[in-house]
């Protein structure tokens, strides 16, 4: 125990972390004292103390509640960009790696010329074409991510594809879905496992980073990069406004990092052998 | 001699490599395969002999030159079409662990071809698999194992399994046994001869394995370069190879047989030539010991010397 403890210590305490926070967000209401929106729950401005743990904001919301109930808008933030870039990104990848007409190519210039720019930039674009709101954010969060996964899917695509098992499948005459559904994407999922963990902490710092711009959740969702914008004009003299929210991004962005960097040693069969 | 089950007529691949050459895999390489009948393919890594069996087993289309089975072209025939085909001709390939599915059981792996080809009703799939595992000898417990859990030789009795469970006519066999250990091997290939004999299927058997080559075909290929240099019956190739590649190639193997006379060839020297630049006229002239100026500069055509024997030589 005490081995596997030393081995894992990173992916045990990252995992630790997001159970934590999983909890939170899913019994929100119950760990928070007051409604994340209640105004003058307690004297405005007021430091963290015992009674406001997090302190209290211009409004005199308790932030602590703020940022517990925060926690589900993150969690949805995350899965839904994840699902949306991670979806999208897989099936164009497993499509262009499969393929040796044409398409491999269109696809993956297409592909390589979304990724030529900074993924914010397109989250930005799109969300100034389409409306700033949480739900669009999350869309154009997840559509600008849909890149990376379709090359990363691409790469390991083209090198399942050059194993003989995937020959099997032809000679005995599996067609084109069922190879790429039997055959490529089974074998493809670990690695998307371990994007996928480290794509949802991109998601959500990418999302916090449109919120903060007032591109994403519109006052007064309690989202946390909203958060950090709302207490921008109070940084000097009240500081928690920032630091709670802050430290959140920081310990959920950190956490996923943590388990996907552990998940993708322990896929790697190369670094599996190194300790 | 039967009927031919698979003609090929002037098969020819190349390949471009990256710097835009032309690697010239498969040159023009014609034969039968009568039913029942094992063919053995031997020749010197990079001589063409995956090439062609990917060709055989349409893996890769041809550029020139006809696959025919039962007398119709499958050369360039497109997917769809190629699907009721692909029952006919099955493969099995060297590296029996990796050729197999890593996320598919033992048991999904063979039932996969019976439930995509229809082969028996949807209700009696499992029966059927159970049959195909004890007809190649592997426990019916291992069904739910999957291929990284099993030795090399289980998964090249699965591998079998899953081609001849498609009835086949062809099974090209892309040295199927060359990575096995020797007692493995032994039992891989009797349980081959013994579905031949049962099934009737007709074989090419691809291999550097000389004395495997003897005991197994009832003919023999020998290939160099993309080319067949000779072909003819087993026993008299390897008892009196006319090419002097053959005869340099049989001299050099060690065959467990004390009757057979000693070849008297002389060493070849130097190394395959790239197939991006074959040398002129018999690509094997730079390594011949008996080549002369005709060489350098004519082909010599695949012809037939004696019964049942084509030799590529001008002095043969």
């Amino acid at each position: 125990m005490a081995k596997f403890l030393s081995r894992y210590f990173n992916a045990v305490f990252g995992l630790s972390i997001l159970v934590v926070i999983g909890l939170v967000a899913l019994f929100a209401p119950h760990i928070a004292p007051y409604e994340a929106d209640r105004i003058f729950a307690g004297p405005r401005l007021s430091p963290p103390s015992a009674a406001y743990p997090f302190g209290t904001d211009a409004l005199g919301r308790d932030m602590f509640s703020r940022v517990v109930h925060g926690a589900r808008l993150t969690a949805y933030v995350g899965t839904i960009a994840l699902v949306i870039g991670l979806g999208a990104g897989a099936v164009v990848g497993l499509a262009a790696g499969y393929s040796r007409t044409w398409l491999r190519g269109f696809l993956m210039r297409v592909i390589d010329l979304l990724y030529s720019f900074p993924g914010l930039l397109i989250a930005l674009a799109l969300v100034a074409f389409i409306g700033p709101s949480l739900e669009n954010a999350m869309i154009a969060v997840g559509i600008s991510t849909i890149p990376f996964f379709a090359r990363v899917t691409y790469s390991v695509v083209i090198v399942e594809r050059a194993k003989p098992y995937f020959d099997s499948g032809r000679v005995i005459g599996a067609g084109s879905l069922r190879l790429m559904v039997f055959y490529l994407l089974p074998n493809v999922l670990p690695a998307l496992i371990v994007v996928g963990s480290l794509g949802f902490s991109t998601a959500i710092l990418a999302a916090a980073g449109l919120s903060f711009l007032g591109l994403g959740a519109q006052p007064p969702a309690p989202e946390w990069g909203a958060l950090l914008a709302d207490g921008r004009s109070y940084m000097t003299n009240a500081p928690w406004l920032m630091i709670f929210p802050g430290l959140s991004i920081f310990l959920v962005v950190l956490a996923f990092n943590l388990v996907g960097d552990a998940m993708s040693e322990h896929f790697d069969p190369r670094q599996r052998w190194k300790r | 001699m039967t009927q031919a089950v698979l003609e090929v007529r002037g098969i020819v691949k190349h390949f471009q490599t990256r710097g835009g050459a032309i690697a010239r895999a498969v040159n023009g390489v014609s034969f039968d395969l009568a039913k029942g009948e094992t063919l053995g393919l031997i020749g010197e890594s990079g001589c063409g002999k995956s090439t062609l069996a990917r060709v055989l087993a349409r893996l890769d289309t041809p550029d020139t030159g006809e696959v025919l089975l039962d007398g119709n072209d499958i050369g360039r025939i497109g997917n769809r079409a190629m699907k009721p085909i692909r029952r006919r001709i099955q493969m099995i390939f060297q590296d029996a662990v990796s050729s197999l599915n890593p996320r598919a059981t033992a048991g999904a792996a063979v039932a996969e071809p019976l439930k995509l080809h229809r082969v028996v009703p949807r209700n009696k799939v499992k029966d059927r698999v159970a049959e195909l595992f004890e007809a190649v000898g592997l426990p019916v417990g291992l069904m739910s194992r999957y291929p990284h859990e099993m030795s090399g030789g289980q998964c090249q009795r699965l591998s079998i399994a899953r081609a001849i469970s498609l009835d086949p006519d062809i099974i090209i066999a892309d040295e199927a046994v060359s990575a096995l250990d020797v007692s493995i091997k032994a039992q891989v290939i009797n349980l081959l001869m013994d579905v031949q004999t049962r099934l009737g299927l007709s074989y090419v058997f691809i291999t550097h394995d000389m004395a495997l080559v003897g005991v197994l075909s009832h003919r023999i290929a020998v290939m160099y370069l993309g080319r067949f240099v000779e072909v003819g019956d087993a026993d008299a190739i390897i008892r009196r190879p006319m090419h002097p590649y053959s005869q340099a190639l049989i001299a050099a193997s060690p065959i467990p047989d004390p009757d057979r006379p000693r070849t008297q060839a002389l060493p070849i020297k130097g190394e395959l030539p790239s197939p991006i630049k074959p040398p002129s006229g018999c690509t094997f002239h730079p390594r011949c010991p008996l080549a002369q100026a005709r060489c350098k500069s004519e082909v010599p055509e695949l012809r037939t010397t004696g019964e049942a024997r084509q030799v590529a030589c001008h002095f043969a």
